[in-house]
């Protein structure tokens, strides 16, 4: 999968938003909170975004015996996510101001 | 004798109350359960966990079981995307796939250091992309049905004729049909309403080849829905 694959949605952007300005890796709770999207609209938007390898994962240090909780999965963008947000927000920015196409 | 039958009542409130409460968590934890079964097998493990984790930040067992029911939408819709990525890119063994993109994916897929400078300016951008969509108007999630109408005159200026499909609050009639002349319009007026310009490109080369196409999970801006809507 490419980022070719990645449709930018308001949704999309908050998530990235979410993302690029936490100080650290976040859970899905955080993002969750962060962009008060519902976990039924976040969960796809997150599994899109790392398939297309704008973002990635991995679970949190520690057994969860130790931890008493189940390991929370945390989520930070990567260097193709950066770069490629970066060219949608302009993209976006000049779209906005263009006219409308259609014919009738 | 009224002040008996409240009393009652109340007592019985409380317990039924407390009875709910007990079995919120069991109730949660079965929707989740169902939500994770809808996946594909190979992404149950990792799921039924993130989301056992999601579920035990969120505060309130009625916020638990909200949470939980988001998980089964979550989950349909994953479903749904991954069998969809499923026919259109059958998955290549990694041995397969060119080297240059395992090259470009280990250059690329390398993390971005914490709190630098390049993630806040990306954050502001996208506070800025946000607030202009938000300006630009709310989107209504559809899908849109593209048809190439006069395919059979190649040498005519190609004309397409657009049918948007909301997938919310659709009503029902013939719906009106916005029409687009020329392919690079086509291709601009898809990243108007929010596909990126390789989207755009990628659907104006599959509208060539298949003479019509149906572009799924399109957030097409408010002020573009107008041009959709049934006839009166």
């Amino acid at each position: 999968m490419g980022s070719t694959d990645m449709r930018i949605t308001a949704q999309v952007l908050k998530v990235l938003g979410a993302l690029t300005s936490a100080s650290d890796e976040i859970s899905g709770a955080d993002i969750a909170r962060l962009t008060e999207l519902p976990s039924g609209t976040l969960y796809p938007i997150l599994m899109r975004l790392e398939r297309s390898r704008w973002v990635e994962s991995e679970w949190e240090d520690g057994d969860p015996r130790e931890l008493g909780r189940p390991r929370r999965r945390l989520y930070r963008v990567t260097g193709l996510g950066a770069k490629s947000a970066r060219a949608a927000f302009q993209e976006i920015k000049a779209a906005i101001g263009r006219p409308a196409w259609g014919l009738s | 004798m009224g002040s008996v039958v409240a009393a009652c009542c109340a007592f019985l409130g409380k317990l039924l109350a407390d009875e709910f409460k007990a079995w919120f968590p069991w109730i949660a934890e079965r929707i989740l359960q169902c939500a994770v079964r809808g996946l594909p097998e190979n992404q149950r493990v990792r799921y039924s966990e993130e989301w056992r984790s999601h579920l035990n930040e969120t505060p309130g067992e009625i916020g638990k079981s909200v949470c939980a029911l988001g998980f089964l939408r979550a989950g349909w819709k994953m479903s749904r995307i991954l069998s969809e990525e499923a026919s259109q890119f059958p998955e290549e063994p990694e041995s397969a796939k060119p080297g240059r993109l395992q090259s470009l994916h280990i250059v690329f897929g390398t993390p971005v250091p914490k709190n630098d400078v390049q993630n806040k300016e990306i954050a502001s951008m996208a506070i800025e992309a946000t607030n202009s969509i938000r300006a630009y108007g709310k989107g209504v999630e559809g899908s849109l049905d593209v048809f190439w109408e006069n395919n059979l005159e190649p040498t005519a200026p190609p004309l397409v004729r657009i049918h948007f499909l909301r997938y919310t609050n659709f009503r029902s009639g013939a719906q009106q049909a916005n029409r687009i002349l020329g392919f690079s319009n086509l291709e601009l007026y898809l990243t108007e309403i929010g596909l990126t310009s390789e989207d755009a490109k990628h659907w104006v080369k599959r509208l060539v080849e298949n003479r019509s196409v149906s572009i799924p999970n399109v957030m097409l801006p408010e002020p573009h829905v107008a041009a959709y809507e049934p006839h009166p």
